[in-house]
């Protein structure tokens, strides 16, 4: 039987670390250290969730650092990111830090990589520590902050000084309840037998600055592992790196509708993306519903977003939802994703799952003006061009109630929530 | 928990009869089991599992993919005491071999020798000692014998090796006993991973789990993945002409009944092609809740779009747009449950019997229109019942299908076996 040796701190691989500057935060190797993975993001307003996988039950292991920036992961190109390392890559897997990438970890604050650590060519490495970068005086303190020697923390002013040992570009995090913690308390017990799901909810970038709707903003996580003064301090490889934009609901509320009635969502005034308090009452030159034209093509003229429900004797509850036609905006079902896997099902999207939502080309999307059913529990995307931009978004319906069963003239209540986003084509979910 | 006690420990025997061939399961401070492992239908028989990997240790080799065949269809499902959905710990907290796992997974006995090999169940009062005493040879004896090849008589284990991106490949002679340590990009996982499965029977239920190896597939991780199952469907794409105008004549009826008794007859275990049974719906008019179906294809002059209908006691869900298909990762993994609304069947303009605004799970009226798109995935809710009975249906099968592109005309079809 073949039996195993004790993973013990001393033992580990920490590669190529510079023994004169081993204060600087070396990279473990993956075996030595398990990196995070599946890292995925919650769009919340003015707030980014992120949730990845662990697997660690290495004896040093301490917890994860979340390192954030204010750019997309297109933006890291000056300084360039890795060659080597296409987008997509670094959006799918782990990487370690080595010279190549050298200026990528200095974007999120690392100290640059001497020239020289050629041990780290592609996914072949096995080694990449890194070697202290004299040029920009940088050296851990503490519990892996990261200061300039003439004294300068990095880290945001009138802060607490164990608040303050992290390298300047980690992040804190927020739990579901809005405390603070800080990344090494997510650490997790010292062994677990499956993958588990890690949570950080980011408010702020590590000066302070309070994440804006809008921006978009890279994020990856690294597992460290410590001895228990925290003098040296090593860090996984990366998990994949994520981007999100916070953004904000135009609209969350109920929407009630009669028979042969008509509401709408008028885009075109969404100045300043000032939050929609109600629907608009659409106009109808005949109270009947041919003279609402709810059952055929959307041509009105305000462009929006309409509900519209049938009167009179055919299938008087159904309702519809509709963009108006034109080349402007689109409407896409994606299915009954009303409710975040994560959580238990429950009636109505206070969380809501987003998807990857179809590009811009709007082939994919309806045909214009066209009438889909709701039936309640559904989730379209939808895209607009305003304002000299094309905005993507979500329309979420929760479970549809009807004031009085069975009764046609009966009103219909119907939880709705719309959210604007600026991109599309990344996976999120959103709050 | 002193990870070093463990680690002297190491690996663990959890087979009873110590033979040679039982599985070690080694701590998880050692080899980190795999996770989340949901299964995709391919149709005919054909299924993708797929899991997520981070395994970077120097003596990591492969997986052992487990499977069986359950005692009967249908899902969720239990195997030697296992949920569906629950992972299999080899190990407990203290590294002490769990008993009832050895059970567990001596459920999941292979025999490459017996077709698909996937061995059902034991009975719920089968003893390992039994099994033991019954079995003299060697190599018949092992309680859990994962999927595999063979090279010759010698087995090639373990069951899949990464390929370096993103597939598991069956293990060969030539990289048997490869590892991280000899190719990290080849062999290392760190995300999901994918292996395929051929040769299983439409409307029987199968359930999988898989374990990380070291050791040429003799040592495994102290934890599987999830227990996921799978109750396979036939496909069978079709071309249906779409009307492209509000003439009648060109409306069609697709006879599901007659389609699916006509799969599950066939003598190659395949779906026939269609043919008549997708017709010619022989009307004048647009179809409406108390005609019979079970789906009509027409055109919608409102909307100017061709749309589908279901009949009396069917229903369609429209599950929105997969720009992959069936093989989207998103796609729900089962049809929403069906409840049909007895009212929902009365007719439209019956204002003494009117229903309720849909069927549950997001299932339309009989008799109303839905958009046939680009890259939908519907489910036709498709009961039996006769003309002129009354009674609600509560079991219905849930056929999946898929428009990839309404101008071909192409559609493709997942088929059960059975009702649910």
């Amino acid at each position: 039987m073949k039996r195993f040796l004790a993973l013990s701190f001393a033992a580990l691989a920490v590669a190529a670390c510079d023994e004169a500057s081993s204060k600087d935060p070396a990279t473990a190797t993956r075996d030595a250290l398990n990196p995070p993975s599946g890292l995925v993001t919650v769009t919340w307003d003015k707030k980014v969730e992120l949730r990845w996988q662990a697997m660690n039950a290495e004896e040093d292991f301490k917890g994860f650092r979340v390192f954030a920036v204010a750019k997309p992961l297109s933006g890291l190109t000056a300084p360039a990111y890795p060659a080597g390392y296409s987008l997509e890559k670094l959006r799918s897997g782990s990487v370690p830090r080595c010279d190549q990438n050298s200026a990528l970890f200095e974007a999120f604050g690392f100290p640059a990589i001497e020239t020289g650590d050629k041990e780290c060519e592609g996914d072949e490495a096995t080694d990449s520590g890194p070697a202290a970068d004299d040029a920009k005086e940088l050296a851990l303190n503490g519990k892996g902050m990261l200061v300039e020697e003439e004294g300068t923390d990095t880290a945001a002013e009138g802060e607490k000084e164990d608040e303050e040992a992290l390298p300047p570009q980690v992040v804190k995090c927020q739990n579901e309840a809005g405390t603070v913690v800080s990344t090494e308390q997510l650490s997790l017990p010292a062994a677990v037998p499956a993958l588990t799901e890690q949570v950080c909810i980011v408010t702020a970038l590590a000066d302070g600055t309070a994440l804006a709707n809008g921006t978009t903003y890279t994020f990856f996580v690294a597992a460290i592992m410590a001895d228990d003064t925290f003098e040296k301090v090593e860090v996984s490889w990366t998990s994949n790196f994520v981007e999100d934009t916070p953004s904000t609901k135009i609209f969350e509320g109920t929407v009630e509708l009669d028979a042969g009635e008509v509401l709408y969502l008028p885009l075109e005034d969404i100045a300043g993306k000032t939050p929609f308090t109600d629907f608009t009452e659409g106009t109808c030159s005949d109270a009947a519903p041919e003279g609402c034209k709810i059952y055929t093509l959307n041509t009105r003229s305000e462009q929006g977003i309409y509900f519209g429900r049938l009167g009179g004797g055919w299938y008087p509850q159904r309702t519809f939802i509709s963009a108006t036609a034109g080349d402007k905006l689109a409407l896409l079902l994606r299915g009954p994703q009303t409710h975040d896997p994560r959580d238990p099902p429950k009636a109505i999207a206070t969380t809501v799952p987003g998807d990857q939502a179809a590009d811009g080309a709007k082939a994919s999307y309806d045909k214009a003006g066209t009438l889909q059913p709701v039936y309640g529990n559904q989730v379209f995307d939808f895209t607009v061009d305003i304002q000299g931009a094309t905005h993507y978004g979500k329309v979420v319906v929760g479970l549809v109630e009807l004031a009085t069963p069975d009764t046609d003239t009966s009103s219909v209540k119907y939880p709705i929530t719309v959210l604007l986003q600026t991109a599309p084509n990344t996976r999120h979910y959103f709050k | 928990m002193p990870l070093a006690g463990i680690a002297v420990a190491g690996a663990l025997v959890v087979g009873c009869g110590d033979k040679e061939s039982d599985p070690d399961a080694v701590t998880v401070d050692e080899l980190k089991g795999p996770g989340k492992l949901w299964i995709q239908d391919q149709g005919d028989g054909a299924v993708t599992l797929n899991w997520t990997g981070s395994n970077n240790e120097d003596d990591f080799d492969g997986y052992n993919v487990y499977g069986v065949k359950t005692a009967a269809p249908g899902q969720p499902a239990t195997v030697g005491g296992l949920a569906e959905g629950n992972a299999l710990q080899l190990l407990d907290d203290d590294g002490e071999p769990v008993e009832a796992a050895k059970t567990t997974l001596a459920a999941f006995n292979y025999n490459p020798d017996n077709g698909l090999g996937l061995a059902a169940p034991m009975s719920d009062n089968f003893s390992l000692q039994d099994a033991a005493e019954g079995e003299e040879e060697e190599e018949a004896e092992f309680e859990a014998l994962p999927i595999h090849k063979k090279n010759g008589e010698e087995r090639l284990l373990p069951t899949c090796k990464h390929d370096g991106a993103g597939k598991c490949m069956d293990t060969t002679a030539a990289n048997e006993g490869q590892t991280v340590e000899d190719n990290n990009t080849l062999y290392a996982v760190n995300g999901p991973i994918s292996y395929s499965l051929t040769g299983l029977k439409v409307g029987s239920t199968y359930c999988f789990l898989v374990l990380s190896t070291f050791d040429r597939g003799e040592e495994v991780s102290q934890s599987s993945s999830n227990m996921a199952c799978v109750t396979p469907k036939y496909a069978k794409e079709v071309a249906i002409t779409l009307p492209t105008s509000d003439d009648a004549s060109t409306f069609l009826k697709l006879d599901f009944n007659a389609w699916i008794d006509a799969c599950a007859t066939a003598a190659d275990g395949k779906c026939p092609d269609p043919g008549t049974m997708f017709d010619e719906a022989g009307d004048t008019a647009a179809h409406k809740a108390s005609d019979p179906g079970p789906i009509y294809v027409e055109y919608s002059d409102n909307i100017e779009q061709p749309v589908f209908v279901a009949g009396k006691n069917h229903a369609i869900a429209d599950l929105g747009y997969y720009e992959s298909g069936f093989s989207d990762p998103t796609l729900p993994k089962s049809a929403p449950t069906l409840v049909l609304d007895k009212n929902s069947t009365k007719s439209p303009t019956d204002t003494a019997a009117r229903g309720p605004i849909s069927n549950q799970g997001g299932y339309s009226i009989a008799g109303q229109s839905i958009t046939i798109a680009a890259g939908h995935v519907y489910v036709f809710a498709i009961s039996k019942v006769a003309e002129g009975d009354e009674s609600v249906p509560e079991k219905f099968h849930y056929v999946w299908a898929y428009v990839a592109d309404p101008a071909t005309g192409k559609v493709q079809f997942r088929i059960p076996k059975d009702q649910q």
